[in-house]
């Protein structure tokens, strides 16, 4: 009986903490991530300099004033041009405010390793953005996190930890 | 029946470490300075990936801000001596910890520092050259 207990109490230690972020798979998509409340999700479009109109999907929600925002945009066909399609988004960024950082996180270890960029920018909107770009198995992915003028505390910690739950199944599936 | 309770233990914990994995890198911490502040407890996350501390401090001027610091798993962390009401909230602390590069209020945690003096540290060691490393759960399949 003992036994029980304690392994419903592990379970429950794993699984049941009350936390609002919560992981959400998307296994079309080839990623998973967090948020803190239940994001919507939209088909859109995007445009490059090398293509117009790309399908993509956005997955976005607010909290407390700040967007959580990822794009997935299929690059189906360009194996040969996800650097210029990253290196392109990161571009468009920096020019859009002040650059205050930029990073190269890396997600995964060793050779399952996958590198992308992050950039923090403060807009001329009033807004701050932390977006943390990759580009993976033919799609690029766009994670922003960006504190709205309303929020007035632009250095909370918490776009931050949106970028860093980002994931991907190398083989296809999570679990 | 000790054996199998172990077993059991065994299982549970496994399970309880499944999805405990530090998927990304350390990178958007400064690595090269840990920080000290005395604050209280505002919230304590222990869920995966990682565990999430957050802390009230009060400036010179009287000001508070909540900062936030992102620790290890909770596998990791229960065997150092953490659990889910240690620390608890409203408790007075100090925190150790690796800031972020990019200035926003938080960082890595290294260590926790109670009131009785106990000090409880990350799974990367305390961030002076003492603790332990407690790897994480490494799953091929993910």
């Amino acid at each position: 009986m003992r036994i029980l207990a304690f392994i419903m109490f592990a379970l429950l230690l794993g699984a049941g903490r009350a936390s609002a972020w919560e992981e959400y798979k998307y296994l079309d998509q080839g990623v998973a991530i967090q948020f803190p409340t239940k994001p919507q999700a939209t088909k859109s479009i995007y445009d490059s300099v090398y293509a117009k109109g790309l399908a993509s999907m956005v997955y976005s929600a607010e909290d407390d004033h700040v967007l959580y925002k990822l794009t997935v945009v299929d690059l189906t066909g360009r194996p040969d041009t996800g650097a210029n399609f990253l290196n392109e988004a990161a571009n468009r960024l920096q020019r859009e405010g002040e650059v205050l950082f930029t990073d190269f996180p890396r997600v995964y270890q060793d050779a399952r390793s996958v590198f992308g960029v992050s950039l923090v920018v403060d807009r001329t909107d009033g807004s701050r953005v932390r977006t943390s770009l990759y580009h993976h198995k033919g799609r690029l992915y766009i994670a922003d996190a960006i504190v709205l003028p309303a929020r007035g505390d632009k250095d909370m910690t918490t776009p931050s930890r949106y970028d860093q739950t980002i994931r991907f199944p190398p083989d296809g599936r999570f679990d | 029946m000790t054996r199998k309770a172990f077993g059991l233990a065994g299982i549970a914990a496994a399970l309880f470490a499944a999805p405990a994995v530090a998927h990304h890198a350390f990178a958007m911490f400064d690595q090269s300075k840990v920080l000290h502040m005395s604050g209280t407890v505002k919230q304590f996350e222990f869920v995966n990936p990682h565990a999430w501390l957050h802390v009230a401090f009060v400036n010179d001027k009287g000001d508070t801000s909540t900062w936030s610091f992102e620790g290890g798993s909770p596998s990791q962390l229960v065997a150092l001596g953490w659990a889910p009401d240690h620390p608890r909230v409203g408790e007075m602390i100090e925190v150790g910890f690796r800031p972020m590069k990019d200035g926003s209020r938080g960082g890595q945690l290294m260590s926790v520092k109670f009131p009785n003096g106990q000090r409880v540290c990350s799974n990367r060691g305390c961030g002076d050259g003492t603790g332990d490393i407690v790897p994480g759960v490494y799953r091929p399949q993910e």
